[in-house]
């Protein structure tokens, strides 16, 4: 029980304290408007830990162009998964490649999302009782902190401290915004149980927090929806933003897109093998990593598309 | 070893495991267990004794009829609320010989009789958190909402008993929440608004306002023609009750001053959520002791019984109820389960709160300091404590 309570006071100490701090500072310099008071905080938040996003959809992209030779050594070595795993460890020595390496960055951000979550909750206070308790958590030595306290909390048609009232236009958001963020960072695989994982986690993972938003505060929805597509952005900028684009392809479109993307690749022959045993999502994280000059690899695609045609 | 790691990775597990976890944090969120979503407010309500019973509201949205002496229950009402979010009352309940009035966190002031009858109920602008006040016939009661930008607004309303209609209302720029104060024919409230203002009772009438340094959901103390109060600045102020010019100023707390200041032979005392209670020179502002509860929050005021100071100290499990001498040296303390944020009433040498854990009691203050527990009534039915249970002191 002592060793809990040492936690929560460290945890309230390292984190808790310094976001909710912040978040006031910017409510108290942003127009006493909380909604871009939590907009900016999410982006300085995201900005700060930009190094470690990037690295981790750099390891993504990386493993993406890896897709192709895992395959083969899957292939190769089909009875025998352990020489298979040897195989495959010494491809990502060979390439310098970490497989655990995106996992870290998200880890370590992943307390930094919980204690913004608290935050938030705690910033907004929905009752005496809420108020009550943010009295302790406000630096004494930051009067301006002090003086802009009880939070005005509406913004735009929503107040922050209670679910949407419409209510399902920060669900549509969060659930919308989460499902394209995955769709942007999906580990890109040749496995096809980790493919079939893939593909509920694509849909289940929006589809749960948008079933939250319902309950929780939209200032919580805010942040979610902010720091979605910052996410979506930051991928977008590492490892290209066809993703997104294809979204808005017809199935036909993208399928030849695709084509295009597999002759321009470096390992032809390999590519439709891959292709069969992931979902749409994977196959353009695959094909952007596989892409080192995009314009090129698009003329590329276009003169294929033009010899399947002038072959027709 | 690595390379069963690399397989379990590579088939998912950790990922979805991972997952797994933000969803289970999730769910128990909104199961409101394991951390705060959208909380639902508990209330702390402050009893008042009239004539053989204790009248006071519960964190379940009653309110009840007690026996003074031995906590038997006369009456019990459940407040016609119709939402679990706003079922809760705050502040203290007012009484005259023939009428009980408790403001609901629901916005809705309601009226009993002394049998517990309902005899009217006005809903207001707002929530009501300060509790209402009763004076010549009139209730007086602020309200509002939390959020105090532009736009919201707060309201001091004047209601005639007998009637139950507003003789007027007073609205400022932010909600009301705290106790309204009636001297010589002025009201005087405070506003999470920064502002504290005093109106005529009779009119409804600006008389003045004071800007402070924070919000104010203290109650104004009049004693000695000066108004004394604290605000979310962590400053004590006092002021001309004629004028509002403030006459000084007491800037050594390091937390919010809640609750209202208890004024007794030219001394204020000012509970703080620093956890500290200021014994203040009523004349001068100067301090004149403190009282550190070392790691608790003084959320509701003090009250003298039986010649002591008794200070009502919630922290958790570790919550108390003080009791000081009028110099500030410790007497004794009697240690409560959960918090106590409530402010004190007393009659003789009993005295009377409610907990977090749903639990009114009642403290006989022996002239050494001792308290006993003299009964305990529990509000919530489904509470598993044993009849026979230890008493808390």
């Amino acid at each position: 029980m002592e060793i809990l309570s040492v936690v929560i006071d460290t945890w309230n100490l390292l984190i808790i304290q310094p976001m909710i701090n912040g978040l006031v500072m910017l409510y108290a310099f942003l127009f006493l408007n909380f909604g871009i008071a939590i907009i900016a905080f999410t982006l300085l938040v995201r900005l700060a830990l930009v190094p470690l996003t990037v690295k981790q959809s750099r390891q993504i992209k990386a493993m993406g162009a890896l897709q192709p030779k895992m395959k083969e050594i899957q292939d190769r070595y089909k009875g025998d998964r352990q020489r298979a795993s040897q195989e495959t460890m010494k491809l990502y020595r060979e390439q310098g490649v970490n497989p655990l390496g995106c996992l870290g960055p998200m880890f370590i951000q992943f307390p930094i999302w919980i204690g913004l979550y608290q935050a938030i909750l705690q910033t907004v206070p929905s009752n005496p009782e809420s108020l009550v308790g943010l009295s302790r958590h406000l630096y004494e030595w930051l009067p301006q902190v002090h003086g802009v306290i009880p939070i005005d909390s509406d913004f735009l048609w929503m107040d922050l401290a209670l679910p949407d009232p419409t209510p399902f236009v920060m669900p549509v958001l969060v659930g919308v915004s989460m499902w394209v963020m995955q769709k942007m960072t999906t580990m890109p695989t040749a496995d096809e149980r980790q493919a079939s994982t893939n593909r509920m986690m694509l849909w289940m993972m929006p589809a749960m927090f948008g079933f939250f938003t319902l309950n929780f505060p939209s200032g919580l929805a805010l942040y979610w929806v902010v720091s979605n597509v910052v996410g979506v952005a930051i991928q977008g900028f590492v490892t290209g933003w066809d993703p997104l684009i294809n979204l808005f392809k017809f199935r036909r479109g993208e399928s030849e897109d695709d084509t295009a993307s597999v002759e321009a690749s470096s390992a032809p022959a390999l590519l439709p093998a891959v292709e069969e045993t992931t979902d749409a999502g994977d196959r353009n994280i695959g094909q952007n990593s596989r892409r080192s000059n995009r314009n090129r690899s698009k003329g590329t695609g276009r003169r294929s598309r033009r010899r399947r045609n002038r072959r027709r | 070893m690595n390379n069963e790691i690399i397989s379990r990775f590579r088939a998912g597990a950790l990922r979805t495991a991972l997952a797994l976890c933000v969803c289970l944090a999730l769910a128990a969120c909104t199961t409101n267990t394991g951390c705060n979503t959208v909380r639902t407010p508990e209330g702390w309500s402050t009893g008042a004794v009239s004539g053989d019973n204790l009248f006071i509201g519960t964190q379940q949205g009653e309110i009840l009829a007690v026996e003074k002496q031995t906590g038997d229950l006369v009456w019990r009402r459940e407040l016609p609320t119709r939402e679990d979010s706003d079922r809760a009352i705050y502040g203290r309940v007012a009484v005259t010989d023939a009428a009980v009035f408790v403001g609901g966190y629901d916005g809705i002031l309601y009226a009993y009789d002394s049998n517990g009858d309902p005899m009217w109920q006005e809903p207001l602008s707002g929530r009501i958190v300060g509790g209402p006040t009763v004076h010549s016939g009139y209730v007086f009661v602020g309200s509002g909402d939390v959020s105090s930008g532009a736009g919201v607004e707060g309201s001091l309303y004047a209601i005639d008993i007998a009637t139950d209609d507003p003789v007027w209302t007073y609205s400022v720029g932010g909600a009301i929440w705290s106790p309204p104060t009636v001297s010589d024919g002025v009201v005087y409230a405070g506003s999470l608004d920064h502002s504290v203002y005093a109106v005529n009772a009779e009119t409804g009438d600006a008389m003045w306002s004071f800007q402070s340094g924070g919000a104010v959901t203290s109650g104004l103390a009049v004693a000695g023609g000066l108004v004394i109060f604290g605000g979310f600045d962590s400053t004590l102020y006092a002021l001309d009750a004629k004028t509002g010019d403030l006459v000084w100023r007491f800037d050594g707390a390091s937390g919010w001053y809640w609750s209202t200041p208890l004024v007794a032979d030219g001394v204020a005392y000012a509970p703080s959520l620093d956890g500290v209670l200021y014994a203040i020179d009523a004349d001068t502002g100067d301090l004149v002791w403190l009282f550190d509860s070392d790691g608790g929050q003084i959320v509701g005021s003090p009250v003298f019984v039986n010649g002591l100071i008794a200070v009502p100290v919630a922290d958790g499990g570790n919550s108390r109820i003080a009791l000081l001498e009028p110099n500030g040296s410790f007497l004794a303390a009697c240690r409560i389960d959960d918090d106590v944020r409530t402010s004190l009433e007393s009659d003789g040498d009993l005295l009377y709160f409610s907990s977090k854990d749903s639990s009114i009691r009642a403290l006989r203050i022996k002239g050494n300091g001792n308290p006993d527990e003299e009964w305990i009534f529990l509000t919530n039915e489904d509470d598993p404590r044993p009849s026979d249970r230890a008493k808390a002191c």
